[in-house]
């Protein structure tokens, strides 16, 4: 649109419809760019090739990783359209909570958003932690070990020490904390500044995987990183790791791995109220974001196949998973043996072992901001809607910026940075809780053009069919197929999650998804009286669309 | 009197609302100045008879001022008895505020620039009238529309009609040399004003604008060609000249949310 009628310019009248609201002239702040950043972002390519290249070898033998990232990405790709049908739908910021308190019950999408911006906030306390172990951990202990510079290597363990996972990951959680106070616009130049840096780091990591030889990589394993390749393998065979050819079950087994950071590629879903060209946009970050990043997490894995040999990445993480004396890095340059450490044996070079480590840690560093801004988007949208209390959506006036949601988001993730230092609170099993409740969405929007059918003809998701059928229900129909199946590999692998709760045992994550769900039952009960008694009916606040 | 369409609000009330505003913010040592189509109106009396004759209703205040006076500024707008539009607070995070009061007057507030198709910076140039900003960046923010509507237009005309194009700082004159530097090194900026402009003619002849005088739509052709005329001829950067090999491939505007939107 071109026009701004702002200054006294006539409206051409509209039909009133279910949902309008006041947008005022606005430009939005985020473009293309900053969309497919903000989600590559969230996917994070660090996160995803440690996972896979550490937990993949190791406990799934047989499994192709990077089939299992395809295929990862092809169910993502499905939840990537259904998301964007939401997007355009609602270019509103504040997540599902948008969509589902729209089209469902309000309670339920009070909950469901609670329950996701808690898991949210946990994600991004975990990813500041990974900072510190796999990004500077890893770090100083291959850049000391490159070095020979023992100092380094004794950093190396002091930071992966519970006090230094906590008050490094809290630093972290704060500086992205304060980033969002400094603004949007900041945040997203600053994004896209680092996201420069974290592609330029990338070709580095693949020049050095591509040119890297296994006889290299022999060679500065046993130089630098003090192991014998094949006496690695032959530890880890014989404390039970073993090692098979291809296998189709496991490798559909292994694609909840990936699917873990590729969830982050639709999250821009959170940020629609800023989005410019809303729907060339989201299509291309969300879309752009899952095809972009699986298929650069899957090369990775072909690449470290090159370079390290399967077997070998299997038994060495097999050996640090099991605490196998001898089989691998923590004995001798005293780090876990994560693919940036194994990548930076191999530059057998302490200034591109720095630059891959560093690249990591530039990729996880991007989930830190953006999880933080998704939940305070949330928070605010409840605020609007009188859910949540009015300060919520406070706007300091020295700052410009939400300060009490991003400060309620940042405390949130430092208070899950200390269970996660601590209490070893290491619980990948809340993906669970992501997938139920993004599932919910997805079926929310298999029966959104039927149940709102005056509303959906009247969007931009009407125009896409198939022989007369509404994509946005047919994708929604594979998102929920993809999402259940996801659930139950999930709920059946305790190596990357488990169940939840079974008739033996209860789990923390149950108890925490079960007080969530009933602290905001209860929550939505009192506001909703609450309100009832200021005069205020919170229900005309579902007439409208959330927040710009 | 020509009167309002917000909240049946008068020009009366309006123009003197705007004036109130300007001369306290004034007063408390902040700088506040009008854009928008009161701005024109209140810039000087030829454009206000102008607007008044083409029945060019006054809507709301629009004004600016610059970042380190945006709180003083909310301040006395709240002390006066408007209420800031909280969503937009959280949306546009300090570059713009919206206000409403009890009696209907709506007041948009800008922060160093105005930013719809294209961006306006203001900053420097707020203190060059007492009551608005310049005539001609209170011409360019009507140019840099896309799709300008009929009200717009008037807009265009009713500042063109009453304002000779020149050199120099008459703050009655439309400065060209400021013009056509400012599009030489913006493309976009450029494609859009000069597109406007190149228009005159034919929406002239449409009779777009009811009531205009022949004499006048003559000064205003003359004028708009002259205008355009220095900004062509002007040397151009070389980001405009980068700018210009990609041309029309890419949008060169950025896009602006309609007054309200419907779902």
């Amino acid at each position: 649109m071109g026009s701004n009628d702002q200054f006294g310019g006539s409206t051409p009248p509209v039909a009133a419809k279910a949902f309008s609201r006041s947008a005022s002239g606005l430009t939005r702040v985020a473009g293309a760019w900053d969309v497919f950043i903000y989600n590559v972002g969230l996917v994070s390519i660090g996160i995803a090739i440690a996972f896979n290249q550490y937990y993949g070898p190791s406990f799934y033998p047989g499994a192709a990783i990077w089939l299992s990232t395809v295929l990862a990405a092809v169910g993502m790709a499905f939840v990537a359209a259904t998301f964007y049908f939401w997007a355009v739908i609602f270019p509103r910021s504040g997540g599902i909570y948008v969509s589902l308190s729209r089209t469902t019950k309000p309670s339920i999408a009070f909950v469901c958003s609670l329950l996701e911006t808690v898991v949210l906030l946990y994600y991004g306390a975990l990813a500041a932690s990974l900072i510190v172990t796999v990004g500077l951990s890893s770090l100083l202990a291959t850049v000391g070990g490159v070095s020979k510079s023992p100092r380094l290597e004794s950093w190396a363990g002091s930071v992966a020490k519970p006090a230094g996972v906590f008050w490094i990951g809290s630093l972290l959680l704060v500086l992205a904390g304060a980033l969002l106070v400094s603004g949007t616009r900041r945040y997203f130049q600053v994004q896209k500044v680092l996201f420069v840096i974290a592609v330029v780091g990338t070709l580095v990591l693949i020049a050095v995987m591509l040119f890297g030889s296994r006889e290299t990589f022999r060679s500065n394993l046993a130089s630098i990183g003090g192991l014998d390749y094949d006496k690695v393998i032959a530890s880890a065979k014989g404390s039970g790791y073993t090692h098979e050819s291809f296998h189709f079950g496991t490798t559909a087994k292994f694609l909840i791995w990936p699917l873990l950071p590729l969830l982050g590629a639709v999250q821009s879903i959170g940020i629609g109220g800023e989005v410019k060209r809303i729907r060339r946009t989201q299509l291309f970050g969300m879309l752009g974001a899952v095809l972009a990043t699986g298929a650069l997490i899957a090369l990775f894995a072909g690449l470290a196949s090159r370079a390290f040999g399967d077997t070998f990445q299997g038994a060495i993480a097999w050996n640090s998973l099991n605490g196998v004396a001898h089989g691998s890095t923590e004995g001798t340059i005293g780090a876990s043996p994560w693919f940036t450490v194994l990548a930076g044996i191999l530059s057998g070079n302490s200034v591109i072992a720095a630059i891959v480590m560093a690249t990591f840690a530039a990729w996880i560093w991007f989930w830190i901001p953006a999880e933080l801004a998704y939940a305070t988007r949330s928070m605010i949208a409840w605020s609007f809607d009188r859910i949540a209390p009015e300060k919520l959506g406070y706007v300091s006036r020295r700052f410009h910026t939400p300060t009490i949601a991003i400060g309620l988001s940042t405390a949130g993730a430092i208070l899950f940075m200390w269970l996660i230092a601590y209490r070893n609170f290491a619980l990948l099993t809340l993906i669970e809780i992501i997938v139920v409740v993004w599932g919910l969405t997805a079926l929310s929007a298999v029966v959104f053009p039927w149940a709102r059918r005056s509303f959906f003809e009247g969007s931009p998701a009407s125009a896409w069919r198939v022989f007369g059928i509404p994509v946005m229900s047919l994708t929604g129909i594979v998102s929920v197929a993809f999402f259940t199946l996801a659930f139950v590999l999930l709920w059946r692998d305790p190596i990357a999650a488990g169940r939840m709760v079974d008739f033996h045992h209860t789990t923390r994550e149950f108890w925490i998804t079960v007080g969530v769900a009933f602290f905001g039952i209860v929550w939505y009960a009192g506001m909703k009286m609450y309100r009832r008694r200021q005069g205020i009916d919170i229900g005309l606040a579902f007439r409208q669309i959330p927040i710009e | 009197m020509t009167k309002g369409t917000a909240g049946g609000i008068g020009w009366g009330e309006v123009q003197r609302e705007a004036s109130e505003l300007v001369a306290a913010a004034t007063s408390r040592g902040a700088v506040l100045r009008l854009v928008g189509s009161t701005g024109i109106r209140m810039h000087c009396d030829p454009a206000r008879e102008l607007m008044e004759a083409l029945r060019r209703p006054a809507k709301d205040i629009d004004v600016i001022c610059p970042a380190a006076d945006r709180n003083e500024v909310r301040a006395l707008f709240e002390e006066r008895g408007y209420l800031v539009d909280q969503e937009m607070l959280v949306a546009t995070e300090g570059t713009r505020y919206a206000f409403t009061r009890a009696d209907g007057i709506e007041i948009d507030l800008f922060v160093d620039r105005l930013e719809f198709c294209h961006t306006l910076e203001l900053r420097e140039r707020l203190g060059r009238h007492a009551q608005t900003i310049p005539i001609e960046d209170l011409l360019l923010q009507k140019l840099q529309i896309v799709d300008q509507m009929p009200s717009d237009l008037v807009d265009t005309i009713a500042l063109i009609a009453t304002h000779a194009v020149g050199d120099g700082d008459d703050p009655e004159t439309i400065d060209r040399g400021y013009v056509a530097d400012l599009l030489a090194r913006d493309w976009g900026f450029h494609r859009t004003v000069s597109s406007n402009l190149a228009k005159f003619d034919s929406r002239l002849a449409h009779d777009e604008v009811h009531g205009l005088s022949a004499e006048t739509a003559h000064v205003v052709r003359e004028r708009a060609a002259a205008l355009l005329n220095v900004i062509e001829s002007a040397p151009k950067a070389l980001a405009w000249k980068l700018r210009a090999k990609v041309g029309e491939r890419m949008q060169w505007w950025d896009d602006v949310d309609a007054e309200r939107e419907h779902y």
